[in-house]
């Protein structure tokens, strides 16, 4: 269940990456929100998690860009192991914690990414410090926002149930 | 058998090489998607339709029935507008008559008659790098690889990599990687117009130092590439500048805005329609 769970967040997170930038009228805008979604697995499911979770994704988004297909997949995967790996040696909790990860995240991706593509020499995108501050703070503000709406639903979901349960048993009574 | 420490290692090192491979492969020889590609993009390009349609359907819903604010002043702005506009039709169509006459006294042959399809766009590029975007026509509408992408005003680009059935991925000629053989308008001097990495601007090469290139010139698609057909507007000199070698440096504002755009439309290359039909 939870592998289907996370694939469908990575699916959904490709998907939202190419017609969420359109749909505001942001096109080519710099966000990576596959990233943060492997950032969130990788913490909760630790480092092999982590792997494969950036493997698929950026294999995903490769696919649906016009770069080569790999460069993506190997910085996610290798930042979802990195994150994994911190997440076991530090403390798991806490919005500071996943947003330091996040940032940190973004900026190990962006230099795996770039550093592929100018050993390759197929060309070298051109990055600075703007590009890096902007993608940080759209990730982390994604990444806060996603862990707010998964933290906020269970809690909605069981109000909602108890409420109608309660409703169903005055319901009863009065009959 | 393995630790777990080692484990992860082991995997982490076999998924780097599996990477690794998979990039060598590519940069020696840009090959033709291969099923897994294929699929994973039809799949996620079907899904990227669906959230586009609905999105579409709210957002429609919200502009033309709850957010209606500034609506009476601005059909005050578009009446004028109109009437401005088909002042300017009728002028236009006065000079378009008058080329006509001329083209029929040169006998040239009306080379800009392609059959299109029109396309709508889904989806843009998953990484800010690149500048594509996907459209809701694939193999099915005879959409194949290297067809050419236009917009009423101009050249969008040409699309890449395989087809999906139902989907296929255009590159933009502002993208770093794209290029078309150009014309310039006034003067016939040709050269190759080129996308500029990060910039929505596009750089016209190889025009020699000795050609007279003004700023405003129109620059137009020279055909000879063989993708692009002939004469389609691509843009407008922005800055020109004498090169240190034997080329110009020439800076191009392109024609079509790309962040506006939803509906393309596809140059059907008949030619190769038909052969593709004889082979099959």
């Amino acid at each position: 269940m939870r592998v289907v769970a996370l694939l469908g967040a990575i699916a959904v997170s490709v998907t939202a990456q190419t017609t969420g930038a359109r749909l505001f009228d942001l096109a080519f805008t710099n966000f990576d929100i596959p990233l943060v979604v492997v950032v969130l697995a990788a913490l909760s499911g630790g480092a092999i998690v982590g792997l494969w979770a950036g493997t698929l994704a950026g294999f995903l988004q490769d696919v649906m860009s016009g770069g080569l297909v790999g460069v993506s997949g190997l910085a996610k995967s290798l930042v979802g192991v990195a994150v994994g790996i911190l997440a076991k040696r530090l403390v798991r909790t806490g919005y500071g914690y996943r947003v330091l990860l996040i940032a940190v995240a973004t900026i190990m991706n962006m230099i795996i990414f770039v550093g592929v593509y100018r050993l390759i020499g197929v060309f070298t995108p051109a990055v600075d410090g703007v590009d890096v501050l902007q993608q940080g703070i759209l990730n982390v503000s994604a990444g806060v926002l996603i862990v707010s709406a998964s933290e906020l639903f269970p809690v909605l979901w069981r109000r909602i149930r108890k409420e109608r349960m309660m409703f169903k048993s005055q319901r009863w009574r009065t009959n | 058998m393995f630790k777990r420490k080692q484990r992860i290692g082991y995997l982490v090192l076999a998924v780097v090489i599996g990477h690794l491979i998979l990039i060598s492969v590519q940069v020696n020889v840009r090959q033709e998607g291969n099923l897994l590609q294929v699929v994973s993009f039809s799949v996620l390009a079907g899904l990227e339709e669906i959230f586009a349609t609905s999105a579409n359907a709210v957002g429609s819903v919200w502009s033309r029935y709850v957010f209606l604010r500034d609506t009476e002043e601005e059909n005050v702005v578009l009446r004028e507008s109109v009437a401005q506009l088909e002042l300017q039709l009728q002028q236009q169509n006065a000079l378009a008559r008058q080329a006509l006459s001329l083209h029929r006294l040169l006998e040239l042959r009306n080379s800009v008659e392609v059959s299109t399809l029109p396309a709508q766009i889904i989806a843009v590029d998953a990484t800010p790098w690149f500048r594509t975007f996907t459209i809701n026509r694939g193999t099915r509408d005879g959409v194949q690889a290297d067809f050419a992408v236009i917009a009423p005003n101009g050249v969008v680009g040409r699309v890449v990599g395989t087809p999906g059935p139902r989907a296929a991925k255009v590159q933009l000629l502002i993208d770093r990687n794209a290029a078309a053989g150009a014309l310039i308008e006034r003067t016939r001097a040709a050269g190759v117009v080129a996308g500029v990495d990060g910039q929505p601007l596009l750089r016209m090469e190889y025009v020699s130092n000795l050609e007279d290139v003004r700023v405003g010139d129109s620059i137009v698609t020279s055909g000879t590439d063989g993708i692009y057909p002939k004469g389609f507007v691509i843009g407008t000199v922005r800055d020109v500048q004498r090169g240190d070698d034997l080329y110009k440096s020439i800076s191009v504002d392109p024609v079509v805005k790309f962040t506006n755009l939803e509906n393309v439309l596809i140059v059907l290359d008949d030619d190769r329609l038909a052969q593709l039909e004889g082979v099959e």
